[in-house]
């Protein structure tokens, strides 16, 4: 480091530090003035455009908690608006998820299954929305009966590694082993189901599980 | 310009440029860049890095406590909570609820302000005849040792987490064909018949010798130990004894009377008009003029409510007619106030002024509480102030009685300065007892080893807000082994049912393999005598066949090519029982009417959907990384 004899050599020093370095430290500044502030409202624009799709998404439950298929106008316009308006938050996944179950309910199955579709290909692979949109797609599917569809079932979730769901999924493809008459692999599938199911008791497991019981000895 | 006075300059420039840059970070961030907002309070746990405080963990379990307290009713005693089993459960609860609202933020989820207030608004328990009442929602906090912002802050992450819930729970289904496959299991009715090998009933040939029993004592002697007792002696005291012989006079109760009255009249309400003329676009003199001419219209006999609407500069209340609802003492400027109490129903007040103008004011309306008439309330009082009596009576003699028995050898002295005289219990166990043993905290105290064996009088036991007793032990009955004459006859019992039971089950085992050499359970009946028992579409919860048969015949695999599929079971008779299931008809879901349908699928889907949630919580804690401490 350089020494300075004298107060007004430190001072001339500060001066020439000031000429040639001023320019950049003030752009500098002003360029992180202006980054804060453009963070601050990006977030604030952030905010008020989550709080007006919360808004949307509670007037969807409560339509579709009417359980009423008076409501099934309602509980899809809803829902496409959060899939146009809001498509990267995860409301328009349970906007899907949501509507999917009005379309059960009154016993639409294709409009079902477009819906929970569209939740499988847009929520995030890795977690747990994606796991229960693809069970329920694949329960819609094979509602709709026919070797095929329970054939079209099956590929969806045989081999999928679903995790916390994994009692969930052998347990629905007990089902469609069921209704193809592969009546041994049901056992299994159902066994699987037992095995995996550490959230507590699931009753009608239990009464599949012994429907399919296997002649002793 | 001096050199030295650059110096002083810029010296000065620095200086501003620091601060300015401070108040800068300031202003962009807030107090917390700085300061930081560590409370100095220890963790009890760490959940993918977000901290639980030791602070939090203790409000969780206090309020658990509280909670099961309540469950556990009046008489609940505090003592026999695990204190450090309360704690696990709450940090549980509180790591749960940390891993969902880190996944309501990796959702994105958000929650408006507005809904957050309206939800407090809302909430029954903050309101008074259905309308908020503020007092109530700071009471309330209060008690839950909250802020209103942590409270805020808390209901906005219970509507965060609560989003997510409904959005996996409430959009599960049932589909028809599950429906169809349950109404198919569950509606199922099966055609069989058993046949039950009595052990009981091959217990009459059995003998067992003196040696098998001398035999089998001595291997399970722990099992055949008397219960340890207790006799215990005890003062004790009842507020309900002090009540009896305390004497109110007239005195005491008219003053008692009075304060109530008086109590009543400081909730008086009343609803109060004015009509307000500001000096704003006027001057003082103006606006005095203005006020005496409206005065005089008033007592010209024109109508209040009009005049204010077209005159009063209140913006508030002009609309109204002046109208400012009903107000207890407190809410208006002080000269207001006194002018407005002093003021009989229906009189307009002479001109009023305050800081905000001038006033003319208008009762129009005294609510207040309707006193009890003394003759009436009298017997009332006369019972409060015996029961505050004898409170204090009760509380002074409790404690004297907890000092003197402390200090005391025995309950003899405690006894005579209290005029009480010594009680005994019968034996009781540390199981169960009966009069004053039947407290479990007097069974719990007596059995300490501050009482058993050091023997101590005890601490004063409080049994309920109003009872509280001190005891001693007076005799100590240990565990023993029972003679073998006390239990050679229970023991002879049960090593002969073990016997039949034994051979209830050969037998059973030999019919079986009967059975599978292709013999009918109708003729393995004929042949050893036992009878059977035939039944045609039982359902699974029909009542006229036995629970535990019922069991086993719904999970008996179904016949295949007409070939009757055999079970057995031992039931809790030690009986044993061979079945064969002949038919099995699946239920029908086209027998189900619509609305059971909608019923089934309905309550199944939410336990489909809770199934779902719980499945969503364990796969969020599986991969956190959660530290306690």
């Amino acid at each position: 480091m350089e020494t300075y004899r004298t107060e007004d050599e430190q001072l001339a020093a500060v001066k020439r530090w000031w000429k040639e370095n001023g320019k950049s430290l003030v752009i500098g500044v002003l360029l992180a003035i202006a980054a804060v502030f453009g963070w601050q409202s990006w977030q604030a624009n952030k905010q008020a455009s989550g709080e007006a799709a919360s808004e949307i998404y509670f007037s969807l439950i409560e339509a579709v908690a009417l359980s009423n298929e008076s409501q099934t106008s309602t509980v899809m316009h809803l829902a496409e608006q959060l899939k146009n308006d809001y498509g990267s938050l995860t409301y328009a996944q349970y906007g899907a998820l949501l509507a999917a179950k009005q379309a059960v309910l009154e016993g639409n199955f294709e409009e079902a299954e477009s819906q929970l579709s569209w939740a499988v290909d847009n929520a995030d692979k890795a977690g747990s929305l994606h796991k229960v949109a693809l069970l329920r797609l694949a329960r819609v599917v094979a509602a709709q009966g026919g070797e095929d569809n329970q054939q079209r079932a099956l590929a969806l979730i045989e081999g999928v590694d679903a995790g916390a769901h994994q009692a969930s999924y052998d347990e629905v493809k007990g089902d469609i082993y069921l209704s193809l008459g592969r009546e041994a692999d049901a056992r299994s599938a159902y066994q699987a189901a037992a095995a995996a199911s550490e959230t507590g008791a699931r009753p009608l497991l239990n009464l599949k599980l012994d429907d399919v019981a296997a002649e002793e000895g | 310009m001096s050199i030295q006075s650059i110096k002083d300059n810029s010296q000065g420039m620095i200086a501003k440029i620091i601060v300015g840059l401070i108040v800068l970070t300031f202003a962009l961030f807030g107090v917390d860049a700085i300061v930081g907002n560590s409370g100095g309070s220890s963790k009890a746990a760490v959940v993918n890095g977000d901290e639980i405080s030791e602070f939090e963990l203790l409000r969780a379990a206090d309020f658990f406590k509280r909670r099961m307290l309540q469950e556990m009713g009046a008489n609940a005693d505090p003592d026999l909570i695990d204190d450090q089993l309360v704690r696990a459960r709450a940090l549980e609860e509180l790591i749960q609820r940390q891993l969902l609202l880190q996944a309501a933020d990796e959702q994105a989820i958000f929650v408006a302000n507005g809904r957050v207030d309206q939800a407090i608004l809302q909430n029954e328990s903050f309101q008074t005849n259905g309308v908020f009442d503020r007092n109530i929602y700071e009471y309330t906090l209060r008690n839950l040792q909250m802020t209103p912002v942590d409270y805020k802050a808390q209901l906005t992450r219970d509507m965060l987490i609560q989003q997510m819930q409904l959005g996996i729970a409430s959009s599960a289904f049932i589909t028809p064909a599950e429906i169809d496959l349950l109404a198919r299991i569950d509606r199922q009715t099966r055609d069989f018949s058993y046949l039950t090998i009595n052990a009981n009933e091959l217990a009459a040939d059995i003998v067992i010798s003196d040696a098998e029993v001398q035999a089998y004592y001595e291997e399970n002697l722990a099992d055949y130990m008397s219960e340890e007792s207790l006799k215990i002696e005890y003062l004790e005291l009842k507020q309900a004894d002090f009540a009896s012989n305390i004497d109110v006079n007239e005195a005491e109760i008219e003053q008692l009377y009075q304060q109530e009255t008086d109590a009543l009249a400081a909730q008086q309400e009343r609803r109060a008009a004015h009509i307000l003329i500001t000096e704003e676009a006027r001057s003082s003199n103006e606006a005095e003029q203005l006020i005496i001419e409206l005065q005089n219209k008033i007592k010209a006999g024109e109508d209040f409510a009009e005049l204010a609407k077209r005159y009063s500069e209140d913006p508030g209340s002009a609309e109204n007619g002046g109208d400012l609802g009903f107000v207890e003492k407190g809410a208006f400027v002080p000269e207001f106030e006194q002018v407005l109490f002093s003021l009989n129903e229906g009189e307009v007040s002479d001109i009023v002024e305050t800081e905000f103008g001038y006033h003319l004011i208008r009762l129009e309306e005294l609510r207040k509480p309707e006193a009890e008439p003394f003759e009436m309330a009298r017997e009332r009082l006369a019972g409060e102030l015996r029961f505050r009596k004898a409170e204090e009576e009760f509380v002074a003699a409790a404690e004297e009685l907890q000092n003197d028995s402390f200090s005391a050898g025995d309950l003899v002295e405690p006894a005579q300065n209290q005029g009480l005289s010594i009680q005994t219990t019968e034996f009781f166990s540390r199981q169960q007892g009966s009069g004053i043993a039947a407290f479990e905290k007097v069974r719990r105290v007596a059995f300490s080893d501050e009482l058993l064996t050091e023997g101590n009088n005890s601490d004063l036991i409080e049994l309920s807000k109003d009872h509280v007793a001190v005891i001693r032990v007076k005799q100590h009955n240990p565990s023993k082994p029972q003679a073998l004459e006390e239990v050679a006859n229970d023991i002879r019992r049960s090593l002969k049912a073990r016997a039949a039971q034994q051979n209830a089950q050969k037998m059973g085992e030999q019919i079986l393999v009967e059975l599978r050499d292709g013999k009918t359970l109708q003729q393995a009946s004929d042949d050893y005598g036992y009878p059977l028992n035939s039944y045609q579409g039982v359902n699974r919860i029909a009542n006229d066949v036995d629970s535990e048969i019922l069991d086993e015949l719904f999970a008996l695999a179904k016949p295949h090519d007409s070939e009757a599929t055999t079970g057995s079971l031992i039931n809790s008779q030690g009986d044993f029982v061979i079945l064969s299931l002949k038919k099995v008809s699946e239920g029908d879901a086209s027998a189900l009417s619509d609305p059971e349908k909608q019923a089934m699928s309905r309550i199944l889907a939410q336990q489909t959907g809770i199934q779902t949630l719980k499945e969503f919580v364990s796969g969020q804690r599986a991969s956190a990384e959660i530290e306690k401490f």
